[in-house]
C-alpha cells in the first residue's frame, strides 16, 4: 500500500511536468511518420521486394538480401537498435528529477516524519520510473509493429521482444543514474556522469583499443587496459541490443544480457538504498 | 505518567573539523504525556536540529532518546506522531485532498478509513473549502493549514510543530491556538518550537529555551516567570529621604510604582515599616512577575557570551 502510493506519486509527478505527455506526443509522431513512410511506392518496394520479406522456407522465391540479412530484418534491427538509444537517452533525462525532487529541502523532511522504511521512497520513485518508461516503450514499439504489419502484410513478432530488452536496458541505466542521484543530490549530475561512463566504455575505450591494435599490432596488457575491460562489465545494459537483433534474426541468443543487467540493477539499487538510508537531510 | 519524549545528552554536530557546527551540545529534556511543551531558541539555536534527532532525518553523534517508548527515527514511533516541517514543501498539481490522501496512505491509513480521515482533518484545520483546488493556488497560512493537516492526518498521540504559526494571520494564529488546545484537550501531547514568545507563553504547560545548542532553561511557564523576592509596591505621598532609606534594596521607581528587592519576609516587612515610618502610604504590593520574553532575553544575554 505505501509502495503503491509512492509508484502512483512518482507516475502522478511524471504527469504532472508533462514527461510523460512529452514522451507520448514524440512516440504519436513517430508512429504517424511511419504510417506515412510504409505508404511509399519505393520503400515498401525497397522493403519487399523482390520477394516477400519473411518468406525464408520458399526455395525459388529468396528474399532480398545484405550480407545475408533480409532488408526488412535489417530495418527492424536499425529501429530497435535506434529506439534502445533513444529511450535509455531521453527516459534517463526525463526520469532523472525523480529521484533528486524527492531529497529536496521541506519535501524530504516531511517524508521522513512519515512510517516508511527509508529505502521504499528510492525503491518507489525507480519501479514508477521504469513503469512510465515500459509504457511508452510498449506504445510505440507496439505501433511501429502494427504500422509495419498492416502496411507491408508482413508481421515479425520477434521484434517485440525490443518492448522487454528496452525496458531492461533502460530499468539497468537508471539504477546507475539513481545510484549517483541519491549520491549527488542533483540529477543533472547523475546524467552527465552516467552519460560520460557510457561514452568511456561504450565509444572512448574501443576506439582506443582499435588504435592500439593498429599501431602495436596486438592489444597491449597493462592495468589501464585491465580497467577498461573489467568497466564493461560493471555498466548494465551491456549485450541487449544483440539479443535483439538475434531475436529478430532467429539466431541462437544467450540470456545471459539479460540476468547481467537485471542483476546489477538490483545491485545498484540496493547501493542506492543503501546509501540514501545513510543520509542526513 | 509516561514521557512522550525523552532526550538525554543528545549532541548533534554539522560537518567537521574547522567548518563544524555544533548545533546540539548535551540536550536532555523530557515532555510528559498529554502536555503542550515548547522549545524556544532564537534562529539558529538548535530547535529543528533536535526535532530533525528525534525521526531519525539527522543522526545523533551521542546521547539517547525516546519517543513514545521507541528509539529515536523509530518507524512505530512514527506511526503515532505527525510533524509540521518548517519550509515544508508538496506536490504543487496535487489538490489539498490529494496531497492528504498520499500522506494518509504513507501513514498506513487504510484506504476504506482514509476519506473520512480526510474529511476530519480539513475540518479541524479549517480548509474544507480549499479541498479540491490545487496547492499552487495556496496562499502562505492556506499552506500552514494544510501542513498541519498532513501532521494530523493520521490522529497522532505526538505532535511535533516546526514554528507552527508562520506566515499565518492573527486570527489564523488563533484558530492554530484553539486546535492546538483543543488537540490537548483530547490527550494528545504537542512540542511546539517557537520564537513567538507570547504565543508559546499562551498555551504551552512547560518550555525549555535553548541556546547554542544547550538547554539554558527549562520550566513551567509559572515557574520561569516567577521573579523570586521581587515586589512591586505603589507608594503615594513618598518622600525623597524614603529613597536614600531604602538604599540597596530599592531596585527601580517609576512615578508611584517601587520595585524593590527582599531576600526574606522579615525584609519585606521592616522595608514596609520604613515606608511607613516616613509617612508613605502603600496602595498595594504584589510579587513581580516578568513576562516570558523577558525571562528569554535576560538568558540568552546572559549565555550569549560563553558560546560565539
Ligand atoms: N544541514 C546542516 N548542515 C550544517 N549546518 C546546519 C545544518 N542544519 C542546521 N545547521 C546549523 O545548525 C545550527 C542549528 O540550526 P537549526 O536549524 O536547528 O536552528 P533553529 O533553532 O531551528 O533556528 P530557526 O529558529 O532559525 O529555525 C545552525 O547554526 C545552523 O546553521
Ligand atoms: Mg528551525
Amino acid at each position: 500500500m505505501k509502495f503503491l502510493a509512492i509508484i502512483e506519486a512518482t507516475v502522478r509527478e511524471g504527469i504532472a511536468r508533462k514527461t510523460i505527455l512529452g514522451m507520448f506526443i514524440v512516440s504519436t509522431i513517430t508512429i504517424l511518420l511511419a504510417i506515412f513512410l510504409f505508404q511509399l511506392n519505393a520503400i515498401q518496394h525497397g522493403l519487399l521486394s523482390p520477394a516477400t520479406g519473411h518468406v525464408r522456407t520458399g526455395q525459388n522465391q529468396q528474399p532480398m538480401q545484405l550480407l545475408g540479412v533480409t532488408v526488412l530484418d535489417m530495418m527492424w534491427m536499425g529501429v530497435s537498435a535506434f529506439l534502445l538509444l533513444i529511450s535509455i537517452f531521453v527516459g534517463s533525462f526525463v526520469t532523472a528529477g525523480f529521484v533528486t525532487s524527492l531529497m529536496e529541502k521541506g519535501t524530504i523532511d516531511l517524508l521522513l516524519s512519515k512510517p516508511v522504511e527509508r529505502w521504499l521512497y528510492i525503491a518507489g520513485r525507480y519501479v514508477g520510473a521504469v513503469l512510465i518508461i515500459l509504457a511508452e516503450v510498449a506504445y510505440l514499439v507496439l505501433g511501429l509493429w502494427l504500422v509495419a504489419g498492416i502496411s507491408l502484410g508482413s508481421w515479425s513478432p520477434n521484434f517485440l521482444i525490443s518492448i522487454f530488452a528496452i525496458t531492461l536496458a533502460f530499468a539497468g541505466v537508471y539504477s546507475l543514474v539513481t545510484l549517483f542521484g541519491v549520491l549527488t543530490r542533483s540529477s543533472w549530475f547523475a546524467i552527465i556522469i552516467v552519460l560520460a561512463l557510457y561514452i568511456l566504455v561504450g565509444f572512448i575505450i574501443p576506439l582506443a583499443r582499435f588504435i592500439d591494435r593498429l599501431l602495436n599490432g596486438a592489444p597491449t596488457e597493462g592495468v589501464l587496459s585491465t580497467i577498461a575491460s573489467g568497466l564493461q562489465y560493471i555498466m548494465p545494459a551491456r549485450g541487449l541490443n544483440t539479443l535483439i537483433s538475434h531475436t529478430i534474426l532467429l539466431q541462437p541468443v544467450t540470456i545471459t544480457p539479460i540476468f547481467i543487467t537485471a542483476g546489477l540493477s538490483v545491485l545498484y539499487l540496493a547501493i542506492s538504498c543503501f546509501a540514501f538510508s545513510k543520509k542526513e537531510f | 505518567m509516561d514521557l512522550a519524549i525523552a532526550s538525554n545528552n543528545i549532541v548533534k554536530t554539522y560537518g567537521r573539523g574547522s567548518k563544524a557546527v555544533h548545533a546540539l551540545r548535551g540536550v536532555s529534556l523530557s515532555v510528559q504525556e498529554g502536555e503542550i511543551y515548547g522549545l524556544l531558541g532564537k534562529n539558529g539555536a538548535g530547535k529543528t536540529t533536535f526535532i530533525k534527532c528525534m525521526l531519525g532525518i539527522v543522526f545523533l553523534n551521542s546521547g539517547e532518546g525516546s519517543l513514545l517508548g521507541y528509539p529515536f527515527g523509530s518507524v512505530h514511533a512514527k506511526e503515532q506522531l505527525g510533524y509540521l516541517p518548517e519550509n515544508h514543501r508538496y506536490p504543487l498539481y496535487l489538490t489539498g485532498e490529494q496531497t492528504l490522501a498520499y500522506f494518509g496512505k504513507l501513514s498506513g491509513i487504510p484506504k476504506a478509513a482514509l476519506g473520512e480521515r480526510i474529511d476530519r482533518t480539513l475540518k479541524i484545520v479549517g480548509m474544507a473549502e480549499w479541498r479540491t483546488t490545487k496547492v499552487r493556488k495556496y496562499s502562505k497560512g492556506m499552506m500552514q493549514r494544510l501542513g498541519l493537516a498532513q501532521a494530523l492526518i493520521n490522529d497522532p498521540k505526538l505532535i511535533l510543530l516546526d514554528e507552527p504559526t508562520d506566515g499565518v494571520d492573527p486570527v489564523g494564529r488563533k484558530e492554530i491556538r484553539e486546535v492546538l488546545i483543543r488537540l490537548k484537550n483530547e490527550g494528545k501531547t504537542i512540542f511546539l518550537n517557537s520564537h513567538l514568545l507570547s504565543e508559546v507563553e499562551r498555551i504551552s504547560d512547560r518550555v525549555a529555551i535553548m541556546d547554542h545548542g544547550t538547554i539554558v532553561k527549562q520550566g513551567s511557564i509559572d515557574a520561569l516567570t516567577r521573579t523570586d523576592h521581587v515586589y512591586e509596591l505603589t507608594v503615594t505621598n513618598t518622600r525623597p529621604e524614603l529613597l536614600t532609606a531604602l538604599g540597596s534594596s530599592l531596585l527601580r521607581t517609576n512615578g508611584s510604582l517601587l520595585e524593590i528587592s527582599c531576600e526574606t519576609p522579615e525584609m519585606l516587612n521592616s522595608v514596609m515599616d520604613t515606608i511607613r515610618a516616613s509617612g508613605g502610604v502603600i496602595e498595594s504590593m504584589v510579587p513581580k512577575k516578568s513576562s516570558l520574553e523577558d525571562v528569554f532575553v535576560d538568558l540568552i544575554k546572559g549565555s550569549a557570551v560563553t558560546h560565539d
